[in-house]
C-alpha cells in the first residue's frame, strides 16, 4: 500500500491517553502495522513478537511510569 | 480530490462518451442536463459500476436491459466480441492522479437465438505519483485503492440520488452514521488492533491457566462470562437496530398521517352522535305523544269553551244587573205573611198587601232556583276555566321541551355528524384505519423494545462487574506465581493497550461527534434561507441528527423536502470536513424533491458549496428551471446536455 495515513487526531489522542512515550510509540507502531498489513495471516506471531520485544527493551521504562 | 474525466464505452446508452470536468471558473461546479430516461442516472451508475462493480441506482427499465449498448449488439456479427468499459480519472491536490478502469468483454451469439455471454472482467487502477511515474494495480490491490479514496461503505455520502435525499435521515440512522464515522476517521483501524490484542490477551490467559489450575478455572469462568457478554452485546445491538427500525416506521406512519384525521375515533364519535340522535328523537316522539294526550284530555273543554264563556258572561251580566241573587229575602216575606205583620215596619198586613207578598213569594221562589242553578253553573264553568289555564301551562311546557329537543338534534347533533362527515370525506377510511392500527402496533413494539433494552443494559452492567471481579481474582492468582511473571507482564501490557485504545476510541468519537454537530450547524445556518425558523441542530449520543424549531420543538419530520435536503448536504459537508475526506459530490436530480419556489435558494447553496468542493449535478430538463439556470449558468465551469443519438438506444453528450 502506498499512502497509509493515520489521522493526527488518533496519534495525538494515543499520546495523551498513553501518558508514556514508549507505550505510545508501541501503539502507533501497531496501528501502522495493521494499516499496512490488514490481511496478514500470521498476524498473531508478529504482534506477540512486538509485545515481547517491547517488554524486553523498554519494559522497565514503561513499568516505572 | 476531484474527478477530472469519465470515459464510457458501450456502457448502456453510452456508446462512446467522454466527459471532462475541467475547472474553468472559481466554482468547481459541473452541470449535466437531460430529459427523463435519457441516461443521467446511468452516469451515476457508470461511476459506481467502475469503482465497485454494481449499479445501485438502476431503474426498473434499465435493469431489464443488458449492460452492453443495444445498438452495438444489433450491429455485431455472430461470435463477435464487444467491450464495455468505464474509466474514472481522479486528480489529487499533491499532483498525484489515479485512473480507475473496469472492463467486461462480451461475446455475441446470433446464429440460433441472440445470446450475450460474458468472457472476461477486469478492474484496474493506475496510480501516477508526484514525479509522473505510473504504477498499475489489479485485483485486491486495486480494490484497496478504491477503498482508500472512495470507501464503498460510505459511497452514499458522495454519490447522491436526489430522489432519496428527502429520506436521507431515515436511511442514515444513528448506527449508519456511527459506522461511517468509524470508517472515515480510521477508527476501524483502532478497533482492528483492539480485537487482535484482545485475542492475544485471551491466549495469555490460557497460557497462564496451563501453569496454574486455579488460574485455568478462573480463565474458563472469564471465557464463559465473555461469551455471555458477547452474546448479550449481539442481543443489545439487535435490539438497538430494531428500535431504530421501529422508530423509522413510526416516523413514516406519523408523516403519512400528518394532517389526516383519526378516522377511527371520528367514526366512534359519529356512532355515539348517531345513538344520541336516535335517543333524542325517541324523547321527541314521547313528548309529542304527551302533547297529543294533553290535547285529547282537554279537547271537550276547548270545544265547549266558547259556549261556556258566553254562559259565564251572561251570569256575570245578571249579577251585574243584580238579577241574581234575588233582591228580596224569601224568609222575611214568609215570616211577614205568617205573622200578618211586617217584620220590618211592624204594620199589620191588609189583604192586598198579603196578596202582593204571596205573588212576590211565588216570583222569588222561581228566581232563586234559577239563581242557584246559575251560580252552580258559574262555579263549574270557573273550574273549567282554571283547567284551561292549566292546559295552557302544560302545553307551553311540552312545546318548549319539544322545541329544545328539536334544536338540540338539528343544531348540535346533526351539525356535529355533518362536521365529522366533512372531515372524513375524501379519505380512504379503511386504509387510514389500517395506518393508525400499524402506528399503534409500532408504538407498542417500541415500548416493549425499550423495556427490553433497559433489561439488557442492566444485565450487561452486572456481567461486566462480574467479569471485572473475575479478572481481579485472576490477577491476584497470577501475582502469586513467580513463573507466571512474564505472562502476567505481557497480559498486563495487553490490558493497558486495550484500555488506552478503548479510551482513545471513545474520546475521538465524542470529539468527532461534537465537531460534526458544530460544522453541520454552521453549514446549515450559513446556507438556510429562513434565518429565524430554526434554532439548533444536535447530533445526539446515538448519532441521530435532530433539528430544533425556534419554538423549541424537534421538527425534522415536519420540515420541507428542500430544508431536509439542505440538512443532509450540511451534514455530509460536515462529515467531509471533520474527516478530512475530500471527495467530490455527485447528485442525480438534485432538486427533484424541492418545490419550485425553493429551487433558486437551493441553486445558491450549490453555488456556495462548489467554491470549495467539486460538485457534479445531473438535472432533468424540468428541474433546470429558469430560476436555477439564472444562478448556476454564470458560475458553472461546464454545462453539458444529453441528447439522443441515432435512436433512443444511444445517448450523446453536447457541451452547451
Amino acid at each position: 500500500m502506498s499512502y497509509p495515513v493515520i489521522t493526527e487526531n488518533i496519534i495525538k489522542e494515543i499520546r495523551t491517553k498513553s501518558n508514556n512515550k514508549e507505550l505510545a510509540d508501541l501503539l502507533i507502531d501497531l496501528l501502522y502495522f495493521e494499516l499496512e498489513n490488514p490481511d496478514l495471516w500470521a498476524w498473531k506471531e508478529k504482534y506477540r513478537t512486538k509485545l515481547k520485544k517491547f517488554l524486553e527493551e523498554k519494559g522497565d521504562l514503561y513499568e516505572n511510569k | 480530490m476531484r474527478i477530472s474525466r469519465i470515459v464510457l464505452k458501450n456502457y448502456r446508452q453510452y456508446r462512446k462518451c467522454e466527459i471532462k470536468f475541467d475547472k474553468n471558473k472559481e466554482n468547481d461546479l459541473h452541470i449535466i442536463i437531460g430529459r427523463g430516461g435519457i441516461g443521467k442516472t446511468n452516469l451515476l451508475n457508470a461511476i459506481n459500476w467502475c469503482l465497485y462493480g454494481d449499479e445501485p441506482h438502476l431503474s426498473q427499465r434499465s435493469s431489464q436491459l443488458p449492460l452492453l449498448n443495444l445498438n452495438v449488439i444489433e450491429s455485431s456479427d455472430d461470435l463477435q466480441d464487444q467491450e464495455v468499459k468505464v474509466e474514472v480519472y481522479v486528480n489529487f491536490d499533491d499532483n498525484r492522479s489515479a485512473l480507475f478502469s473496469r472492463q467486461i468483454i462480451y461475446r455475441i451469439y446470433k446464429q440460433q437465438k441472440l445470446d450475450i455471454v460474458k468472457q472476461t472482467e477486469d478492474f484496474s487502477v493506475i496510480i501516477r505519483n508526484e514525479k509522473g511515474n505510473s504504477e498499475p494495480y489489479s485485483g485486491e490491490k486495486a480494490k484497496r485503492y478504491v477503498e482508500q479514496f472512495f470507501p464503498e461503505k460510505i459511497r452514499e455520502f458522495f454519490f447522491f440520488d436526489g430522489e432519496r435525499l428527502d429520506s436521507y435521515f431515515k436511511e442514515a440512522t444513528g448506527q449508519n452514521i456511527r459506522s461511517t464515522i468509524f470508517q472515515i476517521s480510521k477508527l476501524d483501524l483502532i478497533e482492528r488492533v483492539e480485537k487482535k490484542i484482545d485475542i492475544i490477551n485471551a491466549d495469555l490467559r490460557k497460557e497462564a491457566g496451563k501453569l496454574n489450575p486455579k488460574i485455568e478455572e478462573l480463565r474458563k469462568m472469564i471465557d464463559e462470562k465473555e461469551n455471555d457478554i458477547n452474546e448479550l452485546k449481539d442481543y443489545y445491538e439487535n435490539c438497538q437496530k430494531d428500535i431504530e427500525n421501529v422508530k423509522i416506521k413510526i416516523q413514516e406512519y406519523r408523516e403519512k398521517l400528518r394532517s389526516i384525521p383519526d378516522v377511527s375515533s371520528l367514526e366512534k364519535q359519529r356512532n355515539r352522535l348517531k345513538e344520541m340522535e336516535k335517543n333524542r328523537r325517541n324523547d321527541y316522539s314521547k313528548k309529542e305523544t304527551e302533547k297529543y294526550n294533553i290535547m285529547f284530555e282537554y279537547a271537550l273543554t276547548i270545544y265547549l269553551w266558547p259556549v261556556m264563556k258566553k254562559v259565564l258572561e251572561l251570569i256575570l251580566q245578571k249579577r251585574a244587573n243584580k238579577e241574581i241573587p234575588p233582591p228580596v229575602n224569601k224568609t222575611i216575606l214568609e215570616e211577614t205573611l205568617n205573622k200578618k205583620v211586617c217584620i220590618i215596619c211592624d204594620r199589620a198586613l191588609n189583604l192586598s198587601a198579603e196578596e202582593r207578598i204571596r205573588d212576590l213569594l211565588t216570583e222569588i221562589t222561581h228566581t232563586t232556583e234559577i239563581s242557584d242553578k246559575l251560580l252552580m253553573i258559574e262555579s263549574i264553568i270557573n273550574n273549567y276555566k282554571e283547567n284551561l289555564l292549566d292546559f295552557e301551562t302544560r302545553m307551553q311546557e311540552v312545546t318548549e321541551e319539544l322545541n329544545s329537543i328539536k334544536k338540540e338534534i338539528e343544531e348540535t347533533i346533526i351539525k356535529d355528524i355533518n362536521d365529522i362527515d366533512n372531515q372524513i370525506r375524501g379519505y380512504n377510511v379503511e386504509e387510514i384505519k389500517l395506518w393508525y392500527q400499524h402506528l399503534r402496533q409500532y408504538e407498542e413494539q417500541l415500548n416493549q423494545l425499550n423495556q427490553q433494552l433497559g433489561f439488557l443494559r442492566d444485565r450487561r452492567t452486572n456481567l461486566e462487574n462480574e467479569m471485572k471481579n473475575l479478572k481481579n481474582d485472576l490477577d491476584e492468582e497470577l501475582k502469586k506465581e513467580e513463573q507466571l511473571e512474564k505472562v502476567r507482564k505481557e497480559k498486563q501490557l495487553c490490558e493497558r493497550i486495550l484500555s488506552i485504545l478503548t479510551n482513545c476510541k471513545i474520546s475521538i468519537m465524542e470529539s468527532i461527534r461534537k465537531e460534526i454537530e458544530e460544522y453541520t450547524r454552521k453549514y446549515f445556518f450559513d446556507l438556510i434561507w429562513k434565518k429565524e425558523t430554526f434554532k439548533d441542530i444536535i447530533l445526539d449520543g446515538e448519532y441521530n441528527v435532530k433539528l430544533f424549531h425556534s419554538l423549541g420543538y424537534e421538527c425534522l419530520g415536519s420540515v420541507s423536502a428542500s430544508e431536509r435536503e439542505l440538512l443532509a448536504l450540511s451534514f455530509t459537508l460536515a462529515l467531509h470536513n471533520v474527516s478530512g475526506f475530500e471527495s467530490p459530490i455527485i447528485i442525480d436530480t438534485p432538486v427533484a424533491r424541492v418545490s419550485t419556489e425553493m429551487r433558486e435558494n437551493f441553486a445558491k447553496v450549490f453555488s456556495e458549496i462548489s467554491k470549495n468542493k467539486q460538485i457534479i449535478l445531473l438535472f432533468t430538463t424540468s428541474e433546470f428551471s429558469p430560476e436555477v439556470s439564472k444562478v448556476l449558468d454564470p458560475i458553472a465551469s461546464n454545462r453539458f446536455k444529453l441528447v439522443y443519438g441515432i435512436n433512443e438506444y444511444e445517448t450523446n453528450l453536447e457541451e452547451i
